[in-house]
């Protein structure tokens, strides 16, 4: 198991939970789509890798690392 | 549960109909179609942020539209979002056109699933504005499966508006239950409360909503399992995806460009590229070009015109002759002639923000940005201060953490406004000839350096962005076309034309006034009295001595100023009696003149005091509106003491470079630059407390 941040450029993975992620942080995500067995992939990252830009539902979301470290995926 | 009115109500009160959906589905697209309005669009996460209403005509009947800042869902995470979700559980028997991106459907469905929870008449309203869709959808099965009206319609192109219509006329029905409501349980949840609740407010309590389980009074939730919503709701979308929505399997939002855009090392030298041809093309280019003929045309015309007449009106003498000239033709005269330069800013930074590169810049700006306590976000809010202030101040309103919202709100008056480019380019250029380009470049530079500075300073000490989320979804690139291009700029150069013509004269004529009568209301120039400007001036004037331009006219000038930036320099077009920007050049160097500066230091220091030292009074109210009065007030004395101390560094060093050379007034600041970032290290070292191995620290 390994977190979002870990997760390799352009290669799927899908998420198996969340961690230490607040309420409404983690509501959001939901409501973006972003649920348990969805599949996701890493498009980008920025330069100090602060910044996320994943592929999930067909389409492009970016997330702070810090959230994204709260994403736990296989 | 508290809703603010809608801006737009007013005693008319026709049925509303509120207009809800993701962010940059083209909710405001749709409202100004229908309505007839120019509200403010872009392709951007947030450009609506408080609640519009207009009315319009319903085939026949008046309805009232109600535009709403986008939402993902019933649960908010920032302010705007916030205003838009009370706003709907205001008016529960309101009718709903919940706008859906057709490209994004299957996320955007999320929220027709939510509103249908609440239980509201929804009319889905499927926006395709792409002439090569990505997805494809039955709408007549979707209808007869959710059980809600469904259109597809081009908000754009009015396509589809006529069905809308009718679908609005139809009387109030509330939406069904979706069928996975039933699947969830809520009864236990029901049957756990001694009030009766309905399914939204159980569902709400699964997804632990914080001002709904306020309004129940529950301290300790037991139910709390947001993904079971969630996964029972995406559960449900892919089976209508299945059934219903044909879909190109590509992928939203993503584009080649990106690869060379969004390359890791690429992007922000990429983002300065852009900025660099902007400010070029705006600045030096063919905005410096169109300034200069609009200049020549002006004065040609309608300056020689205007100042015969009232020679023949008036005569030569008369004080009123003396007052169209100078207030009019003289300081409205200056300012007209940026015209293009302020035309072309806005219009690029609307391509910016239609383009969908904006978001983008926040991506690849986080990493800086985070650090300083701000938000990729903030990019939006502060690229939008080189425009206007006033309005960029509100699109801070999409910060999700407090703190970050009142920080990059302060941050962005030390941007360099539209209104603030005519001062760099009259008095540098009267000063620094060739090398302004680099003076101003210099000065937008240093109001970034400034706002970063103070952005550490504030996470340091008093406003620590606590909850700062950075989630930002990716728009597709767009091209708004030529239309929207004329548009833009002509919506801008009226809105300058509006408030030249109206603002300004009236601004110059006060001004002009209090410059030319004596407390005693005798004209000046003929009495050789003292005049009222004069007078408060000469209080103020002492204060600026030390910045080296201690004269009146200087200090009245930016105390004009802070009505609005445009008046600094048409109050010392006035002042010195001259019509446009190569004469104020010229009386800038002439002792005689009431507004000169005796060095290049003295112009330099007034160049960057006018920069930081104040926001203008409409950035003020609205700065007050958004952060509150305590710390609109602290960001404005904040704002002085830089402006202040910034401006006598400036003089100084400047001074210094003319007295001892460049190489060893530098080498001097490094040096000292250097002991005190050792001297903060030290101390801070000191102040660490000391650990030993295998030990936590000492108590």
């Amino acid at each position: 198991m390994l977190n979002l941040t870990q997760a390799k450029k352009n290669k799927s993975y899908a998420v198996v939970g969340f961690q230490n992620l607040p309420l409404k942080i983690l509501r959001r995500l939901c409501d973006l789509g972003l649920t348990k067995g969805q599949s996701v992939c890493v498009v980008s990252k920025s330069l100090l890798k602060k910044a996320l830009l994943i592929e999930v539902r067909g389409y492009l979301l970016s997330l702070k690392s810090d959230i994204a470290k709260g994403v736990m995926l296989d | 549960m508290k809703a603010k009115p809608a801006a737009g109500c007013d005693a008319q009160h026709f049925q509303e109909i509120l207009l809800v959906g993701n962010p940059n589905t083209g909710k405001t697209t749709l409202f100004n179609k229908l309505t007839s309005s120019n509200e403010h669009v872009g392709n951007w996460h947030g450009v609506t942020v408080d609640v519009k209403a207009k009315p319009f005509d319903c085939l026949g009947q008046k309805r009232m539209l109600v535009d709403l800042p986008g939402i993902y869902s019933l649960s908010a995470l920032s302010y705007e979002e916030q205003v838009a979700i009370d706003y709907i559980r205001a008016h529960p028997k309101t009718k709903i056109i919940n706008i859906c991106d057709l490209n994004n459907i299957q996320r955007n469905l999320a929220l027709t699933l939510g509103l249908m929870e609440f239980g509201a008449d929804v009319v889905l309203a499927v926006n395709c504005m792409d002439k090569k869709p990505l997805n494809n959808v039955d709408c007549k099965a979707l209808e007869k499966e959710l059980g809600i009206a469904v259109v597809q319609i081009n908000a754009e192109k009015g396509d589809g508006f006529e069905k809308l219509k009718q679908l609005l006329l139809q009387p109030y029905k509330s939406a069904p239950q979706p069928k996975y409501v039933k699947n969830l349980n809520l009864q236990q949840i029901k049957l756990s409360f001694k009030q009766k609740i309905d399914d939204f407010a159980a569902i709400k309590v699964i997804e632990g909503d914080e001002s709904v389980l306020k309004e129940l009074g529950i301290t300790k939730n037991d139910f709390l399992d947001i993904q079971k919503v969630a996964k029972t709701r995406f559960g449900y979308i892919a089976t209508l995806q299945q059934r219903f929505i044909k879909s190109s399997g590509k992928v939203y939002g993503k584009s080649v460009i990106d690869k060379v855009v969004l390359n890791r090392f690429l992007a922000f030298p990429i983002f300065l590229l852009v900025l660099g041809v902007i400010f070029y093309l705006t600045f030096f280019s063919i905005g410096a070009w169109l300034s200069d003929c609009l200049t020549k045309l002006l004065d040609a015309s309608v300056g020689n015109w205007t100042q015969m007449a009232c020679f023949n009106w008036f005569g030569e003498n008369s004080w009123l002759t003396h007052l169209f000239c100078d207030a009019i033709i003289g300081g409205v005269g200056t300012v007209l002639s940026f015209l293009p330069q302020v035309g072309l800013l806005f219009l690029f930074l609307s391509i910016l923000e239609d383009s969908g590169y904006l978001s983008r810049v926040a991506f690849a700006s986080e990493d800086i940005f985070g650090k300083i306590g701000l938000s990729g976000k903030s990019v939006y809010t502060l690229l939008m201060g080189f425009g206007c202030s006033t309005t960029a101040v509100l699109t801070a309103r999409n910060m999700e953490d407090k703190n970050s919202k009142i920080k990059t709100a302060l941050l962005t008056p030390y941007m360099s406004c539209s209104a603030k480019f005519p001062i760099y380019v009259v008095i540098g250029g009267a000063f620094f000839g060739a090398s302004n380009v680099f003076v101003i470049m210099g000065l937008y530079l240093l109001g970034l350096v400034v706002s970063i500075i103070l952005s550490l300073f504030f996470e340091k000490t008093v406003l620590k962005s606590k909850g700062q989320s950075f989630i930002l979804e990716f728009p597709p690139y767009r091209y708004g076309g030529i239309k929207r291009v004329i548009k833009v700029l002509w919506q801008n150069i009226k809105q300058f034309l509006i408030r030249v013509g109206s603002l300004l004269i009236s601004m110059n004529v006060i001004v002009w006034l209090l410059a030319n009568f004596s407390f005693d209301f005798s004209y000046v120039p003929q009495s050789g009295k003292t005049s009222m400007l004069e007078g408060f001036g000469k209080v103020l004037s002492p204060i600026f001595v030390p910045l080296g331009f201690g004269s009146w006219g200087a200090a009245s000038a930016l105390v004009a100023g802070v009505i609005a930036k445009e008046v600094i320099i048409s109050s010392i077009a006035m002042f010195n009696g001259v019509a446009n920007e190569s004469q104020i050049g010229q009386t800038l160097h002439d002792d005689a003149s009431m507004v000169h500066f005796a060095s290049p230091a003295a112009a330099l220091s007034f160049l960057v005091f006018s920069l930081l030292y104040l926001p203008c009074v409409s950035t003020m109210v609205v700065l007050s509106k958004e952060v509150g009065k305590k710390w609109t007030f602290i960001g404005i004395i904040i704002q002085f003491v830089i402006g202040y101390l910034t401006a006598l560094f400036a003089f100084n060093v400047f001074r210094a470079f003319e007295a001892f050379g460049v190489w060893p007034v530098l080498g001097v600041l490094f040096a000292f630059a250097v002991i005190m970032i050792s001297v903060f290290k030290v101390v801070g070292h000191i102040k660490k407390p000391k650990t030993c191995r295998g030990c936590n620290g000492c108590e």
